[in-house]
């Protein structure tokens, strides 16, 4: 069985194929009710999430119906280039910014319809982040321990007494106690990014956000951050994001998710496998992602080397799908 | 890898929470220093306007109460009884039984001296707030008629002086013997007294008197000398003088008792009632108290109550309260009062000018309130727009560390009470000491009102830069604020309607009502026409700040395509800066630049005002004139050679010039001598004329003679050729010209006349000619010498002296107008402060991430000249803008507003009552409009240098190293 789609341009829905009466419709839309909720086992769910911006009376529709997913206890990587809104996307998650549609779940979070006080206690106690840039964490005029402390006082947990003991403790874990009276300004910029991991997981929170944690950091220090982070998920079994261009931090996380053009484009699931004689060898697969309404997008490389465009011709196999560009199928 | 940690448990620590405020303070102690500084400024300014606004009311009330004459700072208490009983009851006096034992009985005058302080202790207790009476100054006494006895030549001895022949006259007074310090002899003893033929006592044999040594001196008298009195219906008593007593010193003559009978210390030179030109001398003997019930023999007599009013005591908002009580005890409810105090025949009458001078006191002081109140609110509003500012730059700084705050999730209850407690601690102890400090300074007036106005700039410091801080934070997203891209919002569009519609009806209630007070009560002046100019300004900037996006993207575009980097990057960087940084400093600088353009205007229109009242007033810089024929000629050439006299003119005038016998109006004919005249009416600015229209000086004769005139003269002349009569001769003149004014007759109307012309009909017609009787003067004339050459001169009676410098000084020192034009300079230059301080802050904010960026600039090599001109470019668009919009706002203010405002009252008017004060609007004048902007623009350039210098010899590495941490 062969069937040719129309290669759609992003953001056109798609055309209704010829032949499908009203009632089919009807069928399906009563059919999609009856399945199960997208991601209803995961921790973070978005589903065809939108967020448009408006400046200098420009509309730019930064995310363009996201999927994403990811399950309780994940260590995972969103890389993207710049613009793709992968930002974006971390900024509705941290709870600082609202979608303009689609639906986007964290825990028992909706984020789209949370009030401001359900909000506020969101980024209290759901999220935890750590930025880019080392010196946008803290606060210049605390001290790492009061920084650490501040988050937990915020919330109003504990007495002053459980929280200091609750900070040094975080400190100790990523390794920087010895920093605790310090201030920012007196701390490597290593120093400042794990302190500021300590910040971001001082209330207990399921999710941790983390945005180019070691954009401003040297490879080395990048990679002890990174130790951090792992050692955070597998501590303390936080599920943790993190936004990232560098390449060795992609390679070090199980699954890393491409953003394009506002949308998860690809996805890479690494695994390690013992071969018969016991070598430890990391397989990678790279997957492109399938939407709910069947999309899939190819990557730019196949479609340069292909010369694909406008539309492709599909058939069905067995068990794949071939893909040809336009022109062969008009040889 | 979860070690517990050993915890060091110092008490205080281990339960501390994160602390905040302590760590904030910690981290900037020099923002919280220049924040107090600000704070501490601006409630010391808010608590000590009130105050000195009391304190300039109330030292000019003193003032004008300390120079009126005595009546307009005393009540003067009469007997209400018929004039020739003008004194006390006999059942006050003692017994006539008694009267006949001689000798100085002590009793006799106790009981005097009591019956006097009963009435005035009666009439100070019917005396009732705000008027005080100095009890301890009162004074009282009685003497006979005011007319005075003569005084005969006694016989064989040398007679008394009388400058024109008449003889001098003797008033007979006692006062409290207290006041007297014997020089010679002894006090008098009290007479023998008997009834005399129409029942009034009289003395009987030797009536002794005392008299002051100034008195003795002039009357060539000694211990033991006679009046002889005459004139008398009743036989005269033999006066004998037993004691001379000591001259009051000049401080003993400011007391109330020398001050009410100056005769008793000193004779004085009297013009005769019926022949004024004749003066005698008229003195005043001290009769011991026995004598009083007699002194009705000597034409009647006369007791009286002088009772001081504390003046000082009184404020300068009781002054109405205090005219009111002045009118009820001199003609109401407090008169009827007085009128039954039964010591005194018929009770007492009261009598002062207090009333009149409160009166026009609190009308001076009600035209000149409103004036004040617009330069105040003016300062007001600008030192409100610069707190906001301040507070929204700190905010702006923190932006960053809210936002993190804020995704911490921080609750805006978090921020709020942080920041107010932060904010409290800065501003609390700030304003304390400001208000504390005004309070310390000025302590007068109304204490509750400073404190009220002090406490309201401290909570507005505290709670303002809080509130915007939260208001922008309530999102927890940051978003870029850039002035060329945000867009005002809705409700911003309806606020800055509304506040345009609220400045026109402002400026219309002002251009129709003029700053009058609103309803009758209290202080009130119409809040909404006093803060027109501030609306003015507030309206201004909004409309600019709408519209300052606009200038700076076209000034953009040029420059992109330029080949220099330095002017797109500049401009691109002005664009760019946050709306904060740029559009408040832009309100405040509008605000402070409208204000003290406006503020100037009026301070230079008041002295315009005055400059021209005294010129009007005297014509030129000095003036000297004569009511008899002519001036002297020696005296005439000596003013002219006076040191500082530049220039000199005379003119001989006939006042009563009648151009149409018929219509019988009068005008002042002015002959001069045309080339003189006409420098010194070009000079002063009256009148200014070409000299050859006077013609050549000798017109033939037969010939009529060219003349100028004002313009209602000239209406009477017309364009024939008109005969006149005048003083000098019969002259045929023909009008070649109208002036609106002229030096020698700057009021009323006149016609000028070349003298060569006149006088020679004159000289024709008599064999004479006259000479000046008016010398105008120009140059730095200096008064006291003009006066000491006309003193020297025989007719010195008949010659007045008017020298403008002196009149400036008189306009320029009374008491309210001068009061108030202080206080408006202080206004603006408060003012101008704060736009200074406006520039200098909204500069020196921006001046971190400059320094960076100019760093960042040089490693790509970047020049420092072109450093400096960046920093120019990028500086200079708001200050530009705001400087030259401001000075048009305020410019424009002038006529928009002027209409309204009557300055009149603030110069002051030249014959002292406020009623024949011109209105007089402001005008534009450049200094007053440009001096402001320039010294903005000066400022702003000088601070840019100094940065530039300052950053130019930083070390680029420090500054790269820092980081974007700025």
């Amino acid at each position: 069985m062969t069937s040719t789609t129309e290669g759609t341009r992003q953001g056109v829905p798609e055309g209704v194929p010829d032949g499908v009466t009203l009632d089919e419709l009807r069928r399906r839309a009563a059919g999609d009710r009856d399945r199960p909720q997208y991601g209803h086992d995961a921790l973070i769910v978005c589903d065809r999430l939108v967020r448009i911006y408006s400046t200098e009376g420009i509309e730019v529709q930064a995310l363009q119906g996201l999927d994403l997913t990811v399950t309780k206890g994940e260590l995972m990587a969103l890389v993207g280039a710049s613009g793709s809104g992968k930002s974006t996307l971390l900024h509705i998650l941290a709870g600082l910014d609202v979608p303009t549609a689609g639906k986007a779940r964290v825990g028992d979070s909706d984020l789209l319809g949370m009030s401001a006080k359900e909000r506020l206690r969101y980024r209290r106690e759901v999220v935890g982040f750590v930025w880019q840039q080392t010196t946008r964490n803290l606060l210049p005029f605390l001290t790492a321990r009061q920084n650490v402390q501040l988050p937990m006082q915020l919330a109003g947990r504990d007495g002053g007494r459980a929280q200091r003991a609750r900070a040094l403790e975080l400190l100790e874990l990523l390794d920087v106690a010895d920093c605790r009276d310090r201030r920012p300004d007196q701390l490597s910029g290593g120093q400042q990014q794990r302190v500021a991991i300590a910040v971001a997981l001082a209330n207990r929170p399921d999710v941790l956000l983390a945005d180019e944690p070691t954009g401003e950091l040297d490879s080395e220090t990048g990679a002890l951050i990174f130790e951090a982070f792992r050692t955070v998920n597998n501590e303390l079994g936080s599920t943790v994001v993190i936004v990232t261009h560098d390449p060795l931090v992609a390679g070090e996380v199980r699954r890393t998710v491409a953003v394009r053009d506002g949308r998860a484009a690809m996805e890479v699931l690494r695994r390690t496998s013992k071969d018969a004689d016991g070598t430890e060898s990391v397989v990678e697969h790279e997957y492109a992602m399938l939407d709910r309404a069947g999309r899939v997008q190819l990557p730019r490389a196949f479609l340069e080397a292909l010369g694909m465009e406008h539309r492709v011709e599909l058939t069905l196999e067995p068990d794949h799908v071939k893909l040809w560009p336009e022109h062969r199928a008009a040889d | 890898m979860r070690i517990p940690l050993p915890l060091r448990r110092s008490p205080r620590e281990a339960a501390a929470k994160v602390p905040w405020v302590r760590a904030r303070l910690r981290r900037a102690p020099g923002l919280f220093a220049g924040l107090a500084l600000l704070v501490l400024g601006t409630t010391f300014l808010a608590t000590a306007l009130p105050l000195a606004l009391d304190h300039y009311q109330d030292s000019a009330l003193h003032q004008i109460l300390r120079d009126t004459s005595l009546s307009g700072r005393t009540l003067l208490a009469l007997p209400a009884g018929p004039a020739a009983t003008n004194t006390l009851p006999p059942e006050q006096l003692p017994p006539l039984s008694d009267v006949s034992a001689t000798g100085n009985d002590p009793g006799n005058a106790r009981s005097v001296l009591d019956a006097m302080r009963t009435v005035a202790d009666q009439a100070v207790a019917d005396v009732g707030a705000p008027i005080a009476i100095d009890r301890s100054a009162i004074s009282y006494g009685v003497h006979s008629s005011a007319v005075g006895t003569e005084v005969a030549n006694p016989a064989g001895r040398p007679p008394l002086p009388a400058p024109d022949g008449v003889p001098p006259r003797v008033i007979m007074g006692w006062q409290p013997s207290g006041m007297l310090q014997l020089v010679a002899g002894r006090l008098p003893h009290d007479p023998v007294l008997q009834l005399g033929d129409n029942g009034v006592p009289v003395v009987k044999g030797t009536l002794e008197v005392a008299v002051s040594r100034a008195t003795a001196t002039e009357m060539n008298w000694t211990v033991g000398s006679r009046i002889v009195l005459t004139g008398l219906k009743t036989p005269a008593p033999q006066t004998v003088i037993v004691g001379i007593y000591a001259n009051p010193t000049a401080q003993q003559a400011r007391n109330l008792s020398w001050e009410s009978e100056p005769l008793l210390g000193a004779p004085h030179l009297t013009p005769d009632q019926n022949r004024p030109a004749n003066y005698f001398w008229r003195l005043e003997a001290w009769v011991p108290p026995g004598a009083v019930a007699a002194l009705s023999e000597f034409h009647g007599s006369q007791a009286y109550w002088w009772l001081p009013i504390a003046t000082d005591k009184l404020t300068g908002r009781q002054a109405p309260a205090a005219a009111a009580e002045i009118n009820s005890l001199t003609a109401g409810d407090a008169a009827t009062q007085l009128m039954t105090i039964g010591q005194a025949p018929g009770g007492l009458t009261v009598s002062s000018e207090l009333g009149h001078e409160l009166n026009t006191f609190v009308q001076q002081r009600d035209a000149i309130t409103p004036v004040i109140t617009v330069g105040v609110a003016g300062t007001a509003g600008t030192a409100a727009a610069v707190l906001l500012m301040v507070f929204g730059l700190a905010a702006e700084r923190r932006a960053e560390e809210l936002a993190l705050l804020r995704a911490r999730g921080a609750g805006l209850r978090f921020l709020l009470s942080r920041l107010l407690a932060e904010s409290l601690l800065c501003t609390t102890p700030a304003a304390a000491v400001g208000i504390l400090a005004a309070l310390l300074l000025l302590p007068s007036g109304d204490l509750s009102t400073a404190v009220l106005f002090g406490a309201a700039v401290w909570a507005f410091a505290t709670v303002a830069g809080v509130v915007r801080a939260v208001a922008r934070r309530r999102g927890a997203a940051a978003t870029r604020s850039d002035v060329t891209v945000s867009r005002p919002s809705r409700r911003r569009t309806v606020m800055d309607l509304f506040a345009l519609v609220l400045t026109a009806a402002a400026v219309v209630a002002l251009r129709q009502r003029g700053l009058g007070r609103l309803g009758q009560g209290g202080l009130g002046i119409d809040p909404l026409t006093a803060a027109a100019p501030v609306l003015l300004g507030f309206s201004g900037a909004l409309l600019l700040m709408r519209c300052y996006p606009l200038p700076l993207r076209l000034a953009t575009r040029p420059t992109v395509r330029r080949r220099g980097a330095i002017g797109f990057l500049g401009l691109a960087r002005a664009a760019r800066t946050p709306a904060t940084g740029s559009l408040l400093p832009l309100l405040a600088l509008l605000l402070a630049l409208t204000t003290a353009v406006f503020g100037q205007t009026v301070l230079s229109g008041v002295a315009a005002a005055r400059a021209d009242a005294t010129v009007k007033a005297v014509g030129a810089d000095g003036r000297v004139e004569t009511n008899g024929p002519t001036i002297d000629q020696r005296l005439v050439d000596e003013l002219r050679r006076t040191p500082g006299v530049r220039d000199s003119a005379t003119v001989e005038t006939d006042p009563q010039l009648a151009i149409n016998p018929m219509a019988g109006t009068r005008v002042t004919l002015d002959v001069v001598d045309p080339v003189p005249y006409a420098r010194i009416s070009a000079a002063v600015g009256l009148g200014p004329f070409d000299p050859s229209q006077l013609g050549s000086g000798t017109a033939r004769p037969g010939e009529p003679i060219p003349v100028l005139a004002s313009q209602a003269a000239a209406d009477q002349l017309g364009t024939h050729p008109t005969n006149l009569v005048t003083i000098f001769g019969p002259v045929t003149v023909r009008l070649v010209g109208v002036l609106p004014t002229t030096p020698a007759s700057p009021t009323g109307d006149f016609v000028l006349a070349p003298a060569g012309a006149v006088l020679a009909v004159e000289q024709a017609r008599t064999g004479s000619r006259a000479s000046a009787d008016l010398v105008l003067l120009r140059g730095h004339v200096d008064g006291a010498v003009v006066r000491a050459l006309v003193n020297a001169s025989p007719e010195r009676d008949v010659l007045g002296v008017f020298i403008r410098a002196e009149l400036q000084a008189t306009l320029d020192s009374t008491p309210l107008p001068s009061g108030a034009t202080r206080l408006y300079q202080a206004a603006v230059v408060a003012t101008t402060l704060l736009a200074l301080l406006a520039v200098l802050l909204s500069l020196i904010q921006a001046a971190p991430a400059r320094a960076a960026l100019l760093a960042r600039l040089r490693t790509m090599g970047l020049r420092p000249r072109q450093g400096y001109a960046l920093i120019l470019t990028e500086a200079l668009p708001v200050i530009a803008l705001a400087a030259v919009a401001g000075s048009v706002l305020g410019m424009v203010s002038v006529p928009v507003l002027g209409a309204g405002i009557d300055l009149s009252q603030l110069s002051g008017a030249v014959s002292g009552s406020p009623a024949d004060a011109t209105p007089a609007a402001p005008a534009i004048r450049a200094a007053a409009v440009i001096g402001p902007a320039g010294a903005l623009l000066l400022l702003a350039v000088l601070v840019v240098a100094l940065e530039s210098a300052v950053i130019g010899r930083r070390q680029i590495g420090a500054q790269l190293r820092a980081g974007d941490g700025a």
